[in-house]
């Protein structure tokens, strides 16, 4: 065999086993190879060689699959390596380049439509300050912590006490008190306080402030500092008339002590006792309760002087007259100390053999107003949460379909992002900065919205609430509640336009499909929520509305118009039942000379101002008790001769109270008609007996009169059966003085007169809650007119916003149908035929929002209800009204954009769009 | 160390070799080398392989020359052991010996 033969072969057989070997290495291996080849040909022939070189590559062969696998292994250990750097460097880079650029994008491309910002700022923006606002008003009323009071946690607790059949809640009588504190143990201090207006002496004056007496351990249960001196503490508290000292609100001695140290040691006068001033509470805290305005505070032992009643109130457990709080240890719950509590649950019958009602003690979590109050505050509260969450969806309903017109025209753009790689995060990424940006502005716009309306919110408030110092203030946690309430509503409209720009597809929207896809059903049925809505709205302001104007109607059984009301309290001058009798009389009798009065009387309770009492274990003539009960139970009003006068309220038959009925004449009185017709129906009532506790003993009452039915409570409800009593014969300390002008008088004279005459009898007697009558039935409306007042402009507001959404859709409607519009006018189509479809389309629209809406209007009349009187919420003329007018604002809302299309050029569509 | 800073017994023939031949070393003079010296024919393959591997390791560098003709055109790649390749190396080379003279020692002790 030729040498250059074999050499040639080999050569061609080396470069063939480099398919073996693994790149990198091939050339050298190669090189080494053919070198040694060659030297080997040449010194030891082919054979030799030939057998050699079959050994390499016969070796080659059998190291090449591992050492492939190896080399590919380590490569791709160096590709991840590389590969993880690079990903966290380029996710880092990407994402804040990204977020970055999304903003500065979208910023720009917001800037290029600042009418599609303006409006959707204020259309959000609106929707979010009504949800700001009352929010605010919830954060005031039930959420923010009480100055003054620390730590605020959730350990505190109030408790009540009710009483079988009786519609009552609250007071706990002391021997009460007792019991429970015994019977809680260290599990949790409980605090007992009964506030009341009283007289109170500084220098020469007497002002009617709130006081206060307060167990001993009061401030230290509630955690209340003193700003100057001390708090009371329980040796202030140990035995009866023994300390009188007294705590003051920082209010009070910054407006009578000028904040001056000094006032520490100073005597008070508190209804004719003298205390001495030992503290001043921090600012702000004026009492646990947060509607009271307490001013002066004083050991519970001082009770008898500080408010002398004539019982005997730390023995007698009948006498329910101080409201309990108290502060659970830190890992005790309320669950472990209600059956405590419910352990010392007693029937009457162990202090009085006949009474055998049950009465029951309840905790309620937290301090603030008692729970009744509460519960009416958090049920006014929540229904109109419920509205404004209700305007805030509209709102954004209204937005979203805003972003979804403005995307319809950007699909293009979209798509061509699409097509150029963006991928579907990055799309849905601007979109949602988009409207987070928009939902932000309006978060500004909303908090400042509930800023401006403060002022004009609180004048729709009850008084209770308007008199208590609550601020609307927004703090922290309003703000915040509107951010989140922003992000959440930024994302939930956000979303609507994501979730049909997925279904985007690059070539089909290029390719300039119709519009009519499942982004417009979206859009419609966006339109036909917020119409829905807007229903639900109207319809619950329709009820309200009804409801305030059928308790306007109800006659209340009075004439209120002319008449001064006011209130004297003479606990705070010690004077017998006798003297409190004597005095009336008097002042009464200076009135009825006084020539601006017509009338005047007194009485315990004036209609409809929540004042009034309740007599229980009355045996009436001819009625056995109640099954289980020592007797029947009724209102009561104690008024002077000439109360009926007063308030034109028609003596039926018999005769009003005159100066014969005295302590020492037969006691006597007149019933209203309910009284009659629950016990005497069809019968005479003169004549009739009523056998009634009195001081321990019972006496028989004589019945001398009927009169017509007074709404007390409140006009929504059923007048109650009623018993006037003459206050001669029975004495007591507070009283309403009522006047009625003569013909052609205001009662703003009568204010004077009535002033003048009591300090002419006694500067020292305070004169308090002077209004007029009619404004006091007025305030007994004042919830419901609130609610039905906001609901009202909540629901003009989200009809507003939904018929603005309904424009936007059918203006969109016609746009996108331009084309088609144009070449059906083109054929020969009449204008009216073209418009004809269009129009049937928006009114399927609201008739079906009609329908979702008065469905929905019937679930939340029953929310309602507690503030609804003569209607419900299936009311047939309503429900027709409510119809009519959505009916009517959508020929409004579509007529301008139909009638575009109607007049729509055909050339120049057609010209236009290719 | 790891499993991974053991050398096999061939890694250390080559790496040896490498100090041996000096800076101008490459496969087949490895492989002449290892051959003369032990009697052990390796192919070529294998040292490649193995030089493949040290180099992965970091245990030798390499240089590229100029291609030749009488190496078919192809350039030539000399190899150099690194400060760890010879860190390495020496480390298992001590473990042989540690190996080596202590239970070895006390076996004959035994014995006799």
């Amino acid at each position: 065999m030729k040498r250059s033969t074999v050499a040639s072969t080999l050569s061609v057989l080396t470069r063939c086993l480099g398919v073996l070997v693994p790149g990198p290495e091939r050339e050298y291996l190669l090189g080494d190879l053919s070198e040694e080849t060659s030297r080997r040909l040449a010194a030891e022939g082919s054979f030799k060689t030939i057998a050699w070189w079959t050994g390499q590559a016969t070796n080659i062969a059998v190291v090449a699959p591992h050492w492939h696998w190896r080399t590919w292994r380590s490569r791709q250990r160096e590709l991840a390596a590389a590969a993880a750097t690079r990903t966290v460097m380029l996710t880092k880079e990407k994402l804040m380049h990204g977020v970055w650029s999304d903003l500065r994008f979208v910023l720009r491309q917001l800037s290029r439509s600042p009418g599609f910002v303006l409006t959707s700022v204020l259309i959000l923006g609106l929707g979010l300050g009504a949800n700001v606002t009352i929010f605010g008003l919830a954060n005031a009323v039930v959420f923010k912590a009480m100055p003054g009071i620390q730590p605020a946690d959730e350990h505190f607790m109030v408790l009540s006490r009710t009483e079988q059949d009786r519609d009552f809640e609250g007071a706990l009588s002391y021997p009460d008190f007792v019991d429970l504190r015994l019977a809680f143990g260290d599990q949790a201090m409980i605090a007992a306080r009964d506030a009341m207006p009283v007289g109170l002496r500084l220098g020469d004056v007497t002002e009617r402030r709130r006081g206060a007496v307060v167990s001993g351990n009061y401030f230290s249960v509630l955690g209340v500092d003193p700003a100057v001196g001390r708090t009371l503490t329980p040796e202030d508290d140990q035995a009866l008339l023994s300390s009188p000292v007294a705590v003051i609100s920082h209010q009070l001695w910054r407006d009578r002590f000028g904040s001056r140290q000094g006032a520490i040691g100073q005597q008070v006068s508190l209804n004719g006792t003298s205390f001495e001033i030992v503290g001043v509470a921090p600012r702000g805290f004026r009492g646990d309760q947060r509607f009271d305005r307490v001013d002066i505070w004083v050991p519970m032992m001082m009770q008898p002087v500080a408010r002398p009643s004539g019982f005997d109130v730390f023995n007698e457990r009948e006498s329910t007259w101080m409201g309990v709080l108290g502060r659970r240890q830190v890992g005790v719950p309320l669950s472990t100390l209600e059956p405590l509590a419910r352990s010392q649950e007693r029937d009457f019958t162990a202090y009085s053999p006949e009474d055998t009602r049950r009465r029951e003690f309840t905790l309620a979590p937290g301090l603030g107003p008692e729970p009744a109050e509460r519960r009416a505050a958090s049920a006014l509260i929540g229904a109109l949460l419920l509205v404004t969450s209700l305007v805030l969806v509209i709102a954004c309903a209204n937005v979203a379909n805003l972003i979804l017109a403005r995307s319809n025209r950007r699909v293009s753009e979209i798509s061509l992002r699409r097509a150029l790689g963006a991928g579907q995060g990055r799309i849905v990424r601007l979109l949602l900065t988009e409207s987070l940006i928009v939902a932000s502005v309006a978060a500004a716009v909303g908090i400042a919205m509930a800023l401006a309306v403060r002022g004009a919110l609180m004048n729709f408030l009850p008084a209770i609430a308007r008199n208590s110092g609550i601020e609307l203030a927004i703090d922290a946690r309003v703000a915040g509640f509107a951010i989140l309430l922003a992000l959440a509503s930024g994302a939930l409209f956000g979303l609507a336009p994501t979730v049909s720009s997925n279904g985007l597809r690059p070539s089909r929207s290029l390719a300039k499909s119709s519009a009519q896809g499942p982004k417009s059903r979206l859009r419609s049925s966006l339109v036909v929520a917020q119409l829905a809505l807007s229903v639900v709205l109207l319809m619950s302001a329709g009820l309200l509305l009804e409801s305030m104007r059928r308790l306007q109607s109800v006659p209340p059984g009075f004439e209120a118009e002319g008449v001064l009301s006011a209130a004297i309290d003479l606990g705070i001058t010690q004077r017998s039942p006798q003297e409190m009798g004597e005095f009336y009389g008097s002042l009464l009798e200076r009135l009825n000379e006084s020539p601006q009065v017509a009338a005047a009387a007194m009485s315990s309770a004036v209609p409809l101002s929540g004042s009034g009492d309740t007599f229980g274990g009355l045996l009436i003539e001819g009625n056995e008790p109640p099954p289980g009960r020592p007797g029947w139970s009724s209102r009561v009003n104690l008024v002077t001769s000439g109360f009926l006068e007063t308030l034109s309220i028609p003596l039926l038959t018999g005769r009003d109270f005159d100066r014969t009925d005295t302590f020492s004449s037969t006691p006597v009185a007149i019933v209203n008609r309910a009284f009659q017709r629950r016990y005497w129906p069809d019968q005479d009532v003169l004549g009739k007996t009523i056998d009634m506790p009195y001081r321990g003993k019972r006496q028989v009452v004589r019945v001398v009169g009927l009169v017509n039915d007074a709404h007390y409570r409140s006009l929504s409800r059923a007048v109650e059966p009623l018993m006037y009593l003459p206050v001669q014969q029975r004495g007591t300390a507070r009283v309403a003085v009522v006047l009625r002008t003569k013909a052609g008088g205001t009662t703003a004279t009568l204010t004077d007169t009535l002033q003048r005459s009591a300090a002419e009898l006694d500067n020292e007697v305070p004169i308090f809650a002077v209004a007029p009558l009619s404004a006091v039935v007025n305030e007994s409306l004042s919830q419901t007119r609130m609610v039905g007042s906001l609901i009202s402009l909540f629901g003009v507001l989200a009809l507003v916003l939904a018929s603005v959404g309904l424009y936007g859709v059918v203006a969109c409607l016609v746009s996108e149908r331009r084309k088609e519009i144009g070449i059906r006018l083109a054929l020969g189509a009449k204008p009216a035929a073209v418009i004809k479809g269009l129009f049937q389309r928006c009114l399927r629209l609201s008739a079906s929002a009609v329908g979702l809406g008065l469905l929905g209007s019937i679930g939340v009349g029953r929310l309602l209800s507690s503030f609804l009187y003569g209607t419900h919420a299936l009311n047939p003329s309503l429900m027709f009204s409510v119809a009519v007018l959505l009916l009517a604002v959508t020929v409004l809302a579509s007529i301008g954009p139909l009638l575009l299309a109607a007049r729509l050029q055909p050339a120049k569509v057609l010209r236009a769009d290719d | 160390m790891g499993k991974g800073n053991l050398l096999g017994e061939f890694e250390q023939l080559v790496l040896l070799a490498l100090l041996r031949l000096g800076p101008d070393a490459y496969g087949l003079s490895v492989r002449d080398d290892i051959a003369e010296t032990t009697g052990r024919r390796a192919g070529i393959g294998s040292v490649y392989a193995t030089l493949d591997r040290l180099h992965t390791k970091g245990w030798v560098e390499s240089a590229v020359s100029a291609p030749t003709p009488v190496r078919g055109g192809r350039a030539k790649k000399t190899f150099r052991v690194t400060a760890s390749g010879e860190e390495a190396l020496e480390n298992s080379l001590r473990m042989i010996d540690a190996m080596r003279s202590t239970p070895l020692v006390e076996r004959e002790g035994g014995r006799s």
